[in-house]
């Protein structure tokens, strides 16, 4: 019975808090399909749905690739990182977070990273996301890189960071950023 | 040297449709681009790409009518026009085009970025 109760809270909450997506689990292709699919159902506007399910592929596939809390698979040979993703609808935007395991180490490089992307405009952005795009693959590597600034340049807004403290060795990194509903001509 | 034909699809990943023609020189890219690998699935496209501009050696016309892809592919699809710039240094006629949603303002944007990064005019086409 207490669960009943708890879930039925838990579904209220969703709904109260606006909360449209709410994953948690392995970043599976499967999984980002169907939520990818969900995307495109909810928004009309095609370009604000473009940049709605860019962003979110972008976010999953940080969670899949870099996520420190893996789930091994041995059918596919591959490893999928676990975290959460949540998109809020609000009146006025959308608001799209995603959440992982990082090691210590990293939080420095990412708080950074976004610092510097917030900090620049629509063109210095373009500019170092060309030059981020020329570089030479490094072996392992696993994208291009340039996910977090092609992010910021389809929201037209800025990168939120919220870094927690887990254990010893790992902190908890949530990334947010909104997609306003009106689309301004030039971007930002 | 044979035609290079691939069908795409939009399941769990989405493989652009690929159509590259010996006989005429044009190779059309189209659909949308999100694949589980994506520098193995690209790979034959640059080689076809080089083997062309060897072996055949006549005017390319490169149609994208790409939609989306992720910034994976992206990398990707500026190595082909990276390798179309080669051609054209080395003599060969290219010839790029992209078509373009007429809403879609940050494809434009992202089309502009690679004309500039390949510096390689690229004629847009809205529809």
């Amino acid at each position: 019975m207490d669960k009943k109760l708890n879930i039925l809270a838990f579904d209220e909450n969703l709904e109260k808090d606006h909360i449209l997506v709410y994953y948690k689990g392995p970043f599976i292709d499967t999984v980002l399909a169907s939520i990818g699919n969900r995307i495109n159902e909810i928004e009309m506007n095609p370009l604000l749905n473009k940049k709605v399910f860019s962003i979110f592929l972008e976010l999953a596939q940080n969670v899949s690739y870099y996520s420190e809390e893996r789930e091994h698979h041995d059918q596919k040979s591959k490893s999928y990182g676990r975290g959460s993703f949540l998109i809020y609808d609000w009146a006025s935007h959308y608001s799209l977070t995603s959440a992982n395991l990082i090691k210590k180490s990293w939080a420095t490089i990412i708080t950074e990273k976004c610092k510097k992307i917030n900090s620049l405009d629509v063109d210095a952005l373009r500019q170092w996301k060309r030059e981020l795009r020329n570089q030479p693959m490094h072996e392992g590597q696993l994208g291009a890189n340039i996910g977090l600034i092609d992010m910021a340049l389809k929201a037209g807004s800025p990168l939120e960071v919220d870094i927690t403290p887990f254990d010893e060795d790992y902190d908890f990194f949530a990334l947010s950023i909104n997609v306003s509903k009106t689309i301004n001509n030039n971007n930002i | 040297m044979e035609d290079l034909k691939i069908i795409g699809e939009k399941n769990i990943f989405f493989i652009p449709n690929v159509n590259f023609s010996v006989e005429t020189g044009i190779c059309e890219l189209e659909g949308e681009s999100y694949l589980e690998n994506t520098f193995q699935f690209y790979a034959p496209l640059l080689k076809w790409l080089e083997d062309y501009m060897v072996h055949v050696n006549k005017p390319i016309t490169f149609h994208f009518g790409l939609s989306y892809f992720n910034t994976s592919s992206s990398r990707s699809i500026l190595d082909i026009l990276n390798t179309l710039k080669q051609y054209e240094q080395q003599g060969g006629s290219v010839t790029v085009n992209w078509r373009i949603r007429d809403w879609d303002q940050d494809m434009k944007q992202d089309v502009e970025d690679f004309s500039i990064d390949a510096n390689l005019p690229i004629h847009t086409q809205n529809y």
